[in-house]
Order: C-alpha cells, then sequence, then structure tokens
C-alpha cells in the first residue's frame, strides 16, 4: 500500500464498526463523546484512552499516534521538508506508512537530511551506497528517481521554486469528511499538480499520490470531523470550513 | 457524497499489461471500481481504496476475468462496447453525471467538452466537464479519452496524450469493422 503520509497507508482491517454503522447518520452530531472510554464511532473515529478522537490507523501504534497528532497535515512551507515528503511518498509504494516512520531517520541520514543540492549531485558510489542501506527501502527505480527529483526541485528555484509550485495548487475549499468513504483520493487540484509536476521532471508524482501529500502538508484538511485534530493547521479557516457540508466541486 | 459505502465489502486488484503499459484493474462486490493509468500511481491509488471501502485490497484476478477479456479485445481492435458491472463509487454528484454520459459517445468519435456539457444539460460546465474527466475513476471503460478540445487538439489524459491520440486512432481503424 502507500500513498505515503497518509492514513490511506494503513490498510484498515477492521471492518466491525462499519457494518453497525448507520450509514445516514450525520456525523455532525456524534463529535466527542464521553473520554476515558476506548470506542469506536460510527464516522471511523476512535476515542482513546486520553479521550481524544482520531481515525483508527493512527488510534493504536504509538508512533503512528504521535505522528497524527503533530506532523500529519501540518503545512510544510519549506523546500527540503517538501522534497523530503515527496521522495518518501515515493519510498513507500507497496509498504505500510509505519514502516516508513520507523525508517525515517535512516533516510535522513543517508539522503543528507533531504538537502536537495547535495541529493541532485548524488553519484554512482552514493547510488551503490544507498543501494546496501538496509535502513532504507533499498529500490532502484526508487533511489534514482529521488535524485532525480532532487535536481527538478533545484531547477525549479529559477521558477520560484517547489513550495510556491505545489501551493499554488492549494485548493479554493477543503472537503469536510465525516466518514472515509467521503475523503476523496484524487482532487482537480491534485491531477493539474501531477501534470505539472510531471512536466517540470519530476518521477513518482500521480494525482492520487499528489492527493495524499495534498493532505499530509495541510493543504486539505481531510481529517474527520469529530477528530480532535480538525481545523488544527491553520490553513483553513476552521469554524466556516469544518460546518460546510462537503460537496462535489464542479 | 459517497454515503452508501455498507460493510461486507472487498476489493479485488490486477496489474495487467496493456500496449500502453501496465493498467491497475480494481473490483468492488458490485463491479469495477478503478482503473488506474500511471504504474507510479498504483500503490496511492490501492491505499486510497483501501481507506475509502476500509478494508484490504487482496491481489485476485478472478473477479476481473471478464474486464481483462473485454480490454485485450478493445485494444486488438474486436471490441467497440463494454459489457461490465460497474461501481460507480468512486464519484459522485455531477461528475458522476458526466462519466456515466461518457459511454453515449460511440467508438471511434469524439465530442467536446462543450458538447459533452450539452449532453448533460448543463451547456455552460465545460471546465465542470473537464474536471469530470480528468477525475474519471474508469478510464477506457468509461471512455474520456474521446473528449477533445473544440479546437481539435487531444488535451489531457490520465495516462499521457500519446496513449490518448493512439487509442483514438486505434478507434478510428477500427470503426468501420
Amino acid at each position: 500500500m502507500s500513498s505515503q503520509l497518509s492514513p490511506a497507508t494503513t490498510p484498515l482491517t477492521s471492518t466491525s464498526s462499519i457494518n453497525e454503522r448507520s450509514l445516514v447518520e450525520p456525523a455532525e452530531t456524534t463529535p466527542l463523546v464521553e473520554p476515558a472510554e476506548t470506542r469506536s464511532e460510527p464516522s471511523g473515529l476512535v476515542i482513546g484512552d486520553d479521550g481524544l478522537a482520531r481515525p483508527r490507523w493512527a488510534a493504536h501504534d504509538p508512533l503512528l499516534r504521535d505522528y497524527y497528532d503533530t506532523e500529519w497535515g501540518m503545512p510544510v512551507r519549506d523546500e527540503r521538508g517538501l522534497f523530503e515528503r515527496l521522495s518518501l511518498e515515493a519510498f513507500q509504494s507497496g509498504l505500510s506508512w509505519a514502516t516508513i516512520l520507523r525508517k525515517r531517520p535512516a533516510f535522513r541520514t543517508a539522503f543528507a537530511e533531504f538537502m536537495p543540492d547535495v541529493v541532485a549531485n548524488f553519484d554512482d558510489d552514493d547510488i551503490a551506497r544507498l543501494l546496501e542501506d538496509a535502513g532504507i527501502v533499498r529500490n532502484r527505480a526508487k533511489i534514482l528517481a529521488t535524485i532525480n527529483n532532487a535536481a527538478a526541485t533545484v531547477r525549479l528555484r529559477e521558477d520560484g521554486g517547489l513550495v510556491q509550485f505545489i501551493w499554488a495548487y492549494q485548493p479554493d475549499e477543503t472537503p469536510a469528511p465525516a466518514t472515509y468513504a467521503q475523503v476523496p483520493t484524487t482532487s482537480p487540484e491534485s491531477v493539474a499538480l501531477s501534470k505539472a509536476l510531471k512536466r517540470a521532471g519530476f518521477a513518482f508524482v500521480g494525482p492520487t499520490t499528489m492527493y495524499a501529500l495534498m493532505e499530509a502538508i495541510g493543504m486539505v484538511d481531510t481529517h474527520l470531523i469529530g477528530s480532535h485534530r480538525r481545523g488544527t493547521s491553520g490553513v483553513w479557516a476552521t469554524a466556516a470550513v469544518s460546518e460546510r457540508v462537503p460537496r462535489c466541486t464542479e | 457524497m459517497r454515503t452508501d459505502i455498507a460493510g461486507d465489502e472487498a476489493i479485488s486488484y490486477e496489474v495487467i499489461d496493456s500496449p500502453y503499459g501496465q493498467l491497475l484493474l480494481a473490483a468492488s462486490t458490485r463491479g469495477l471500481v478503478k482503473i488506474g493509468l500511471d504504474e507510479a500511481d498504483f500503490d496511492a491509488e490501492l491505499a486510497a481504496l483501501s481507506r475509502t471501502f476500509e478494508v484490504n485490497p487482496v491481489r485476485d484476478s478472478r473477479p476481473l476475468q471478464s474486464t481483462i477479456g473485454q480490454l485485450e479485445e478493445y485494444f486488438a481492435g474486436q471490441r467497440q462496447v463494454f459489457d461490465l458491472s460497474l461501481d460507480h463509487r468512486l464519484a459522485s454528484g455531477f461528475r458522476q453525471t458526466v462519466q456515466q454520459a461518457l459511454a453515449d459517445i460511440p467508438y471511434g468519435e469524439t465530442a467536446s467538452y462543450g458538447e459533452v456539457a450539452a449532453d448533460v444539460g448543463r451547456p455552460r460546465a465545460s471546465r465542470a466537464v473537464g474536471t469530470a474527466c480528468a477525475t474519471n475513476p474508469l478510464p477506457l471503460v468509461l471512455p474520456c479519452h474521446r473528449v477533445v478540445r473544440s479546437d481539435g487538439s487531444v488535451g489531457h489524459y490520465g495516462g499521457g496524450p500519446a496513449m490518448k491520440v493512439a487509442l483514438l486512432d486505434l478507434e478510428k481503424r477500427n470503426r468501420a469493422a
């Protein structure tokens, strides 16, 4: 599975709660419930023993929980940080996001903290070193794509840079999903971003992958309604947006 | 909104070779739900299916046999119309309306974005038609490749403009047959 940095990266194995849920029940009526009790909500949220509502993918594994509480969906507006996320995105293909999170320190070491100027100049010796590094995901195509994307990132500086380039595709409004089924998997903006990045020479940047990136870096807020993290990115006017009924963008 | 996704779901998928590169095919219990044209995006697409339907997609080509067979015939120029159960739940609202209307564009012909907009009763919504095509979860079967710009240029395609040109060419050659 992939779609890095996104909840989708953790395949959901439990279907018990979905069988019980009333499909027409508006989720706005079921926000935070009694604390100090682990229970699953119809929306797919789980109330942790700290009383906070999180999606199921972030409810149990401490690493994922901490990531959800502090990183996922928070704005990333620096070049190095964005390049790191784009790169880990590509590496995640076929693996769980938890695996990538566990390997992230080794990735950062192996890829010079994801400094684009350094990675863009990796040579054959570096490639050989990376292919020997058991701490990361040793996939030649992805390693080469990362080096290629570093060079593309450096080139983009003449054109305003990666940060401006990606954030230009922020949509006018964010979804406000009550359930996973309401979280989009692509959007017109992710399709356009994918196309533009490919034109700029990037690899491993398909529209679904780019939607996951947009979720991870706060360009859209796909925290389920009722999650304690919804509206925390500061990117979206929370009061107005979280009340809005999600709709199809035309 | 997709509020009708109930339990007891299962997603089967297979990756097949086509003349235009690899394709991801995924089916739910209701029918074909996703065709992916961008190899580098397959894993993300599977992860997204996993999230939407709250099940783990399983690699199993058996539920996809008729899809695979009909696609092979289509690529060989031996099939002009698909006869498959489709699951439209990855789209909603106007986009889904447009995507379903795409099947009315005959094999070997094209329509402009504005013409499709008129066909679905929203003559000024050609941009929204473009959006519906760009986010079409079932390309090939719902033939967004037959929608072109009003100036005759092919426009964007999820599998790349070259694939769109090749598909239109394939259909033109086999239309009379």
